[in-house]
């Protein structure tokens, strides 16, 4: 059970966004998408949603390749939270939620509604319920939105949560979020991993990858430079190479803590101006 | 962990509510448009003429009463009804389908067709108007301007839209440029019309309930209820465009598909009202969004409450423009376009203000 890109390649005219990229999510665990700005990340991830298709290459969900699955089917198996959304018309928030019901329910259903709510409770917006998305603030529209990819994904309904083979992808999810709404979302997502989805998360932030992530892959220059388990993946070499900064790499300061790494730019003899 | 209290929220009014109350208002706005006008009836006298064919004799109605009442003023009133709901109606999906709240029916280029194919009827059409029968020669005009308007959509689809990949943006600026075009041709037709012509033309263009009879009603009535009845079940696939093509892709919905039947429903509906009342302008673009701002954007309350106010709202315009000016009468689409247009420029404040 796999969602799984093989030797995918993607060409823009004069540029390669990817190249020969390999790339593998199981059910229930939870890989981390890092990398440079430009390195092909949310490339990458459109890829794999089926919303682009590649020039070279081929990906497969459980063993079937994307092409061959209708949007409706896909749309019941992976959700996919998008950079930069923005809704056309001031929808409220539980409205909202209730969009990531419509492949499983043609109408709206008392369980849909109560699977929504539950995803809003999740997300800690259960009191905003009933107000106008474009009331909210950019983290809270962006857990509103993740609050609408859990309930695609069957979240808090059990006939759906019991399906095996079912994907998320994440892009930046917690790119407008604080320190510990970071964490919370990310433990949202491992929970979501638990109930057997296999996650891909686009993450800048590496700590926060070493800490709530099974792998890591680590994309530069549209290829995959290096993956694996985060302590054997942040490596100060690797991390100086992809991110052309000095990185220190140490362990936090409790027993089995994570990786945690520090960049310093770097500077060479005479490269001051100043 | 911010807790914002939910309390200043609009309180959630329920569809079916408002849905009854427009119900009401437009049985009123009917009532009185079937008793104003140059020889008033009194609202006591509509009841006893409408239990007549059922057999509830009144003797003090008279003839001329019977004649304004079934021959003139019903058709006329149903047929505000039917133009106002199919603008009001096509106005809420076409804003959906553009993912924005400023577009209008007249964008997928149902209006500019319409005009070309009454100009084209009114100007060239004189000879071969004067060949047929006459019992077909008021047929000829909507018929004209029906298939001109769907045929320019059409157009508008195949070059906005090659081979159904349709983007929201690439249908927009072909509708832009066709309509522009459209218009050019019209323009060209208005620069050899004679007086005469010129002056329907511009009439036609206005818009106007004047000309409504039964035949035209049975004619147009299929077309608009059939696409009333049908565009609300699209109402679930609209509310997911308005997350973009790509999440709504990613939810599962057929966007191009959709885009097609939504712009064909449309020109099928606002050609129909267009064919039979000219072109009655911004009803389609009002009239979504007050409804809006009373039921919130989910569409499948939008469409049909936008369809029940404009029907009302039109109703209502055709009732002062027979009146305002009696014993003559305005183009009920200058009285729409002189309200519609300052309420746009409000809206157009209202949307570019920075939040």
């Amino acid at each position: 059970m796999t969602l799984s890109a093989a030797r995918v390649g993607v060409r823009v005219p004069g540029r390669d966004l990817l190249t020969e990229v390999s790339l593998e999510v199981a059910g229930g665990e939870v890989v981390a998408l890092v990398g440079p700005n430009g390195a092909g990340k949310s490339t990458l991830l459109r890829v794999l949603a089926g919303g682009l298709r590649p020039d070279d290459g081929t990906v497969s969900l459980d063993g079937d390749a994307l092409t061959s699955l209708s949007l409706g089917a896909l749309a019941k198996r992976r959700a996919v939270l998008s950079q930069e959304l923005e809704v056309a018309f001031d929808f409220n928030v539980l409205d909202l939620v209730l969009l990531g019901r419509s492949p499983h329910d043609v109408l709206e259903t008392p369980r849909g509604r109560a699977a929504a709510m539950a995803a809003l409770e999740e997300v800690g917006l259960a009191t905003h319920a009933a107000l106008p998305v474009t009331s909210l603030s950019g983290g809270e529209r962006q857990r509103a939105h993740l609050a609408r990819v859990f309930c695609q994904l069957g979240f808090a309904d059990r006939e759906l949560e019991g399906r095996p083979g079912r994907y998320l992808l994440l892009d930046e999810p917690v790119s407008q979020q604080d320190p510990a709404h970071q964490l919370s979302v990310m433990e949202h997502v491992r929970g979501v991993a638990a109930r057997g989805v296999g996650v891909l998360v686009v993450l800048h932030d590496l700590d926060l990858a070493a800490a709530s992530c099974d792998r890591l892959a680590v994309l530069a220059e549209g290829r995959v430079a290096a993956s694996g388990p985060p302590s054997s993946v942040l490596e100060p070499a690797l991390l100086e190479r992809v991110f052309g900064v000095e990185a220190h790499v140490d362990r936090a300061p409790w027993e089995d803590g994570p990786p945690r790494v520090s960049f310093r730019r770097v500077t060479t003899k005479g490269s001051s101006r100043y | 962990m911010t807790a914002r209290s939910v309390v200043g929220v609009r309180p959630a009014r329920s569809p079916w509510r408002i849905g009854l109350a427009l119900v009401g208002v437009l049985v009123l706005l009917m009532l009185i448009g079937v008793s104003v006008g140059a020889v008033s009836i009194a609202p006591g006298r509509i009841l006893a003429l409408l239990l007549e064919p059922l057999g509830v004799a009144d003797g003090r109605l008279s003839d001329a009463e019977r004649a304004i009442f079934w021959s003139v003023r019903m058709p006329r009133v149903l047929m505000g009804v039917l133009v106002g709901g199919a603008l009001g109606g096509a106005g809420a999906a076409v804003q959906g389908l553009f993912r924005n709240p400023l577009a209008d029916p007249g964008l997928v280029g149902v209006s500019a067709g319409s005009a070309l194919g009454a100009a084209l009827t009114i100007v060239l059409g004189g000879a071969f108007l004067a060949s047929l029968p006459s019992w077909v020669r008021p047929a000829v005009l909507p018929l004209a301007a029906f298939v001109g308007g769907a045929l320019v959509t059409v157009l508008v689809l195949r070059l906005g839209a090659p081979r159904g990949r349709a983007a929201g943006l690439t249908v927009l600026l072909a509708g832009v440029a066709v309509n522009a075009l459209v218009g050019a041709f019209v323009g060209l037709l208005s620069h050899v019309a004679s007086d005469a012509e010129l002056r329907d033309l511009t009439f036609w263009t206005l818009g106007g309930l004047s000309g409504a009879t039964w035949q035209k009603l049975a004619f147009v009535a299929p077309w608009i209820l059939g696409v009333l009845v049908l565009l609300p079940r699209l109402g679930r696939q609209l509310d997911l465009l308005a997350l973009g093509d790509t999440e709504a892709g990613y939810l599962g919905l057929r966007v191009a598909r959709l885009r097609v039947h939504v712009v064909a429903a449309i020109s099928i509906s606002v050609g129909a009202a267009f064919a039979a009342a000219g072109l009655v302008g911004f009803v389609g673009l009002v009239v979504p969004h007050l409804v809006r701002l009373l039921v919130g954007p989910r569409h499948g309350a939008l469409i049909p409450l936008s369809a029940l106010f404009g029907g009302a709202l039109l109703v209502g315009a055709d009732a002062v423009a027979r009146t305002i000016i009696a014993p003559a009468e305005l183009p009920v689409g200058l009285l729409t376009a002189s309200l519609g247009a300052p309420f746009f420029l409000y809206l157009l404040r209202r949307e570019v203000r920075v939040p």
